[in-house]
């Protein structure tokens, strides 16, 4: 099994990297004007190409490129000097930091709310949180962030509007600079789980073990907690591993919004700025996140239902 | 000790129908004795079952347990008569929780009643599993007979008065088949258990039942001691069943003479006796007036204007 995953995990590394790598030469404007200026001679210019690679075919400069990766090399930035690695290895825990933040917090919210809703189906709670969960869903996130920074910052000044302030500078206003925007990307992945959960609680409920739990006296509670949650816990874990997977590229807009210095902004800058190597390092860094997510949630279906590990 | 009177249980079917899952159902069960319940799949059994644990509790009707009503409990009081019956269901596998080992899931119910785990190994030694080698195991790892040994366990070591089997061998090999209903006699006596046998083959019922309900569509058939039941029975829908087990001692026509097309929706039952759309013998008074299940002999009570007295 793990054979196979490592075989999955290059082959998908390879294919994103590959196509990735052909989009960004496809994307117009010249690498060379973005480092010498728009006043340098075409001499000067074509000589830079010459040593950056840039004339040789496609295909020759992607495999020496790959070469590169392979030996754990992804190459120094043409354009700020900065080795791509260190780039990445700077931003990462803005990102990462910001996804777990969201995630504790959605799930804190939407695990009892789910609960609570599958109780009683149909019921004032139930109703209620479909109304919401809707409405929460039907909100475009760079709206409710504007709105969340306008209460928040702008009004109550409780909480700073942008930027960033790292663990290690200051715990408390580093926690209150992640909190507005892992509010942000929370409320929608809590109406999403808070429904899945909700749906497969809801069948689980009418399972026969279920039933004979209640007959041998089980609290409502403890039926619920302990017997109906882990194996109804199934699509939510899919969920979150295809949330966490792709929002490690996917905070573009959340970290843009909240001039959060994390891996979306590092992507979208390095695109603007022609700096392709940095651009393909980011890439290898969501793809091989996402397939270790993958692999996680594969471990975390086997151990909320055993019988999946024989499969 | 179980008296059930007028029990009703309906479902919603979508546009304001209802399913009539069970009319107005009313029988008796004396304590150490094993009613059968029988009837084809649908007919209500199950739903029956599950109202006398009020899981979930009936439309109307009464459920009394040693005279305590049990339709009218409520929170601690409920549970603390639910569980002196306890249920087998038809799917073992289904009725296990997956996560969890079997001592755990023996365990949990005198736990949660604050009573230790003291009994889970000797319960597990009278369903015939060996203590050491299955309680670290969980259920996926048994075939369904084990499984049904667990359940069995399970139910038995809170000490129930009453047990209701609801279809507990359908779902098992014929060579299961025999082990698990010869374990259940030997419990009954062991423990002095009252039980409720539901299955939809008579073959199965009969012999382990000292009555025998016949149910179809919601409604009682017929009520008699299994003896009366296969030798002399009086209703058309009874007939029909012994007919379809091999080997009956009476010498019925072939059970397609006796039984005609599918059974009706419960969404609309037949008006009248709800068996007369497939009876052979059905007139014009069965569709206008329902007929009350009354007593045609001793101990034999019938729901049929024109009942088979004589036997044939
Ligand atoms: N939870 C439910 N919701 C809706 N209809 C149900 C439900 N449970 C049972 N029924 C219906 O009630 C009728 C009786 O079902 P059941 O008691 O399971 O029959 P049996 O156990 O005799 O096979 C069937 O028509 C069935 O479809
Ligand atoms: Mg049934």
């Amino acid at each position: 099994m793990i054979l196979r995953k490592v075989i999955r995990l290059l082959v998908v590394l390879g294919v994103v990297t590959f196509l990735s790598y052909v989009m960004l030469n496809l994307l117009p404007g010249d690498p060379t004007v973005q480092i010498l200026g728009m006043s340098a001679t075409e001499e000067a210019r074509e000589q830079l190409r010459q040593e950056m690679g840039l004339n040789s075919p496609l295909f020759v400069r992607y495999a020496d490129w790959l070469g590169g990766v392979v030996t754990g090399d992804l190459g120094t930035s043409y354009i700020t000097d900065i080795p791509v690695l260190e780039a990445l290895v700077d931003r990462l825990p803005v990102t990462l930091e910001l996804l777990v933040v969201a995630q504790v917090i959605s799930l804190a919210l939407a695990v009892p709310l789910a609960v609570a809703a599958a109780r009683r189906a149909g019921g004032a709670i139930d109703q209620a949180l479909t109304t919401l969960s809707f409405g929460m869903l039907s909100t475009p996130v760079f709206v409710l962030g504007v709105v969340l920074i306008l209460v928040f910052a702008v009004h109550l000044r409780m909480l700073p509007a942008t930027g960033w302030t790292p663990i290690s500078v200051d715990p408390y206003w580093n926690f209150l600079s992640v909190l507005l925007p892992s509010i942000t990307l929370a409320v929608g992945q809590l109406a999403v789980y808070s429904r899945l959960l909700r749906t497969d609680l809801i069948a689980t409920l009418q399972e026969d073990y279920i039933t004979l739990a209640r007959a041998r006296g089980l609290s409502p509670r403890r039926i619920l907690w302990r017997h109906a949650l882990r194996p109804s816990a199934i699509s939510l874990i899919t969920a979150i591993g295809l949330n966490l997977g792709g929002l490690i590229g996917g905070a573009v807009i959340i970290e843009t919004l909240f001039g959060l210095p994390g891996i979306g902004r590092l992507i979208v800058d390095s695109i603007f700025a022609r700096d392709y190597l940095t651009v393909q390092g980011g890439v290898v860094l969501i793809s091989v996140g996402y397939v270790l997510v993958n692999f996680a949630v594969d471990l975390v279906y086997a151990a909320v239902d055993p019988r999946i590990r024989r499969a | 000790m179980l008296r059930v009177e007028d029990l009703v249980v309906e479902f919603p079917a979508g546009k304001g129908r209802r399913v009539h899952a069970v009319s107005g159902v009313s029988f008796d069960v004396a304590r150490g004795e094993t009613l059968g319940i029988v009837g084809e799949s649908g007919c209500g059994k199950s739903t029956t079952a599950r109202a006398l644990m009020q899981l979930p509790a009936p439309l109307s009707g009464s459920i009394r347990l040693d005279g305590v009503e049990m339709t009218s409990l409520r929170g601690e009081k409920l549970r603390e008569t639910r569980r002196r019956l306890q249920m087998i269901f038809q799917d073992p596998i289904s009725s296990l929780n997956p996560r969890r080992k079997v001592r755990d899931i023996v365990a949990e119910g005198p736990r949660v009643w604050g009573e230790g785990a003291d009994r889970v190994d000797e319960m597990l030694e009278a369903v015939g599993l060996d203590p050491v080698t299955a309680a670290g195991r969980r259920p996926h790892e048994f075939s369904g007979g084990q499984c049904q040994r667990i359940c069995i366990a399970r139910a038995l070591v809170l000490r129930p008065e009453v047990v209701i089997c609801d279809e507990p061998v359908s779902a098992l090999d014929v060579s299961v088949q025999a082990q698990i209903l010869g374990l259940l006699e030997d419990l009954k006596e062991r423990y002095r258990l009252t039980l409720v046998f539901i299955a939809h083959d008579l073959a199965v019922v009969k012999n382990i039942s000292d009555r025998v309900l016949v149910m179809y569509l919601g409604k009682i058939c017929e009520l008699a001691p299994g003896e009366t039941l296969v030798n002399r029975p009086a209703h058309p829908y009874t007939r029909a069943l012994l007919a379809s087990i091999p080997g009956g001692r009476l010498a019925l026509p072939p059970a397609d003479q006796l039984i005609k097309g599918e059974p009706p929706s419960p969404v609309w039952p037949p008006s009248g006796c709800r068996f007369r759309t497939r009876c052979p013998k059905a007139r014009a008074r069965c569709a206008e007036e329902e007929p009350v299940v009354r007593p045609v002999a001793d101990g034999q009570w019938v729901a049929c204007h024109f009942p088979e007295i004589d036997g044939v």
